[in-house]
């Protein structure tokens, strides 16, 4: 997927025509979607002539809950501002965007739901088609696994097997990483994996880092955070920092989501840190600042350079 | 060849200065092109450019004497400490991470940079002295490792090793190469076999390999024998501390083992999957460009892909499993093959 080109025209069209509608009215779904169902499923991002160098972007939302808003907050401002910024700025080259959404395993209907890569407006019809099912569970954690072991065996993306470069990964959500991914619950969503053995949710996320940067957004205004309930913001940190270590970010506002990994492309592919954040007006650059500060570029490019490597 | 009678666009084609002098007039041919050359006695317009050539050229060759090493058309010749001069005749002549390896026809010989000291003694170590479990291990997989024929410090800079290799017996890089970039996954299949049977007999024997990759295998397509005769520089007991790890994979290795830097057998369960797939035509290693359009059977690709958990013979015995699941009942593969095809081409 991933053959046309973003015009801002039909952005600024689907704004017009979803501003005046409420969150029910734009996500319809009432169960998963078959066109967005990941069981047994590759989702490629292919270069074309009109992207001729592809990135492939996956942003995950957590649908559990009260995190429907940041599905809501893609469709309505989001995906545009993603794609246009990223155009404009050029952090990496023909941005392919997938959208993915993450519940609970343990007792949701729809766990995992993802779209193809598009390039496009088509990507908002993909995201409208989600089922905010609002569902997840008191066992202190989401099924955050899923879009890590998702992005690591069931994609093919052209800017890694054909350029050596990762595409990026970001999740998103307010409660704590699970500790393992459940192979039996796993295998109903995404179908047979084949595993021996129930795995880390380490060497799920460092099985993705080999093809994406991945990063994962805390969410403060979710609820698990703002209650405090378990171990409330910080434990939810330390979760995902055994698992991600820098690239476990807080979201202050979820209105700057977009801004925020836009500047995380930016930042991780080696642009200045200060001038990023400067970049933004007002209270965005203040929520980039946060979500930055920890962030060193970590260069997009595996080295072919012959030499044994160290330790 | 007469260097004198070269044109000046085939002098700047020539890229090691064995291709353009004969190491015992160096000195005279240099001078005689240099005049041949010189912007101040040639009219033609490269003369400059061909002329800053040839004197880079010859800075090499003196380096190359020094370092008492001459490599020209499929052979090599080296001095070690000592003063004495070898020649080694090779097929095949690949860069690897600590140095040069060139493949003869029943020898390898591995050119090993002074840098890598450390790492080339530790390779003649467990060469030398394998820590097989028992008797019983040892008679079944010595032949699969590595037997020394030569091992010396070269003249000036670097290290000389020189291993023995059966005459039917290919590095599976050059075996992938010949193919077009990719094998058939039934001939994937035995190779898997034999290196995962490799590798739970270093886990038995406590030890770890680390560098299984494609040219540090060899493999003889005519009886499916899997030879270990590359990598060992990387070697070591499980547990050691891990000094280095081949660069290709640095990409498929987890993150642990970059703070851990201790050796443990699921690393050469993650680079035998990952050398399989490589086989298999994918060149990351990781294998998502077979997921779509590939003829790999399902099983084997998403048994490769997996996360390796450790435990040596149980994967062998896994490997079996997903082999049977695949292809149905065990049998010999043929590979027409022979070393006229690979190396003469």
């Amino acid at each position: 997927m991933g053959y046309s080109r973003w015009k801002p025209s039909d952005w600024k069209s689907h704004i017009a025509s979803t501003s005046t509608k409420k969150r029910e009215e734009i996500f319809t779904s009432n169960e998963l979607d078959n066109d967005l169902d990941p069981k047994n499923v590759i989702r490629e991002s292919r270069d074309s002539e009109l992207n001729p160098e592809s990135t492939a972007i996956i942003i995950n939302v957590d649908v559990t809950g009260s995190m429907g808003m940041l599905a809501e907050q893609l469709v309505r401002k989001g995906v545009g501002k993603v794609f246009e910024e990223i155009l404009d700025r050029k952090p990496v080259t023909d941005p392919h965007l997938m959208i993915t959404a993450n519940g609970d395993y343990n007792c949701d209907r729809t766990p995992f739901q993802a779209s193809q890569f598009e390039t496009d407006m088509t990507i908002t019809n993909w995201l409208e088609k989600i089922y905010l099912e609002g569902g997840g569970g008191g066992n202190r954690f989401e099924s955050y696994d899923l879009p890590y072991y998702f992005a690591a065996n069931q994609t093919s993306i052209d800017c890694f097997e054909k350029r050596n470069k990762r595409g990026y990964l970001f999740t998103m959500g307010d409660e704590p990483a699970p500790k393992f991914l459940d192979r039996q619950l796993a295998s109903l969503v995404l179908g047979e994996l084949g595993l021996q053995e129930d795995i880390p949710f380490t060497q799920v996320v460092d099985q993705a880092t080999k093809m994406y940067h991945c990063f994962h957004l805390i969410v403060a205004e979710g609820s698990y955070c703002r209650h405090n309930w378990g171990g409330g913001i910080d434990e939810v940190k330390r979760s995902f920092r055994d698992a991600l270590g820098q690239n476990v970010v807080v979201l202050d506002d979820i209105k700057d989501l977009s801004e925020v990994i836009v500047s995380l492309i930016e930042v991780n592919e080696g642009a200045d840190k200060e001038s990023v954040v400067k970049s933004w007006d007002g209270s965005t650059s203040m929520t980039v600042a946060n979500a930055v500060k920890d962030i060193d570029p970590a260069g997009g490019n595996y080295d072919d350079a012959m030499g044994a490597i160290r330790l | 060849m007469n260097p004198e009678n070269l044109k000046g666009y085939e002098i700047l084609a020539i890229e090691t200065p064995e291709n353009l002098f004969d190491k015992d007039k160096i000195k005279a041919q240099f001078m005689k092109l240099r005049k041949l050359w010189h912007p101040d006695y040639c009219p033609l317009p490269e003369s400059g450019e061909v002329f800053n050539h040839i004197q880079k050229l010859k800075v090499r060759a003196d380096e190359l004497i020094k370092e008492g090493v001459w490599n020209k058309d499929g052979e090599i010749e080296f001095m070690v400490a000592d003063g004495k001069s070898y020649v080694f005749r090779y097929l095949m002549k690949r860069e690897i991470d600590v140095g040069v390896m060139y493949i003869g026809a029943e020898k390898v010989m591995f050119m090993i940079k002074q840098e890598y000291e450390d790492l080339y003694k530790n390779a003649c170590q467990y060469i030398a002295y394998f820590p097989f479990v028992n008797r019983k291990v040892s008679d079944e997989f010595h032949k699969f490792l590595p037997q020394v024929s030569f091992n010396e410090k070269v003249n000036g800079d670097g290290f000389v090793l020189i291993l023995k290799k059966d005459k039917d017996a290919y590095s599976l890089k050059d075996l992938i190469d010949y193919h077009g970039g990719k094998l058939d996954s039934k001939q994937v299949a035995w190779i898997g076999s034999g290196l995962f049977n490799l590798a739970a007999m270093l886990e038995v024997s406590g030890m770890t390999h680390n560098g299984f990759t494609s040219d540090a295998i060899f493999v003889k397509p005519s009886d499916h024998t899997i030879y270990l005769l590359g990598g060992w520089w990387y070697s070591g007991k499980v547990g050691d501390v891990l000094k280095a790890i081949p660069s290709k994979m640095a990409r498929v290795l987890p993150r642990e083992l970059y703070v851990e830097k201790r050796t443990d057998s699921c690393y050469d369960g993650i680079q035998i999957r990952s050398t399989l797939i490589e086989a298999l035509g994918d060149k990351t290693m990781l294998g998502s460009s077979l997921l779509k359009g590939s003829d790999v059977p399902k099983s084997i690709l998403s048994w490769l892909r997996s996360i390796d958990t450790g435990n040596a013979v149980k994967r062998y015995e896994d490997w079996f499993k997903v082999l049977e699941s695949a292809f149905g009942k065990r049998k010999f593969i043929k590979m027409e093959i022979n070393s006229n095809k690979i190396y003469k081409r």
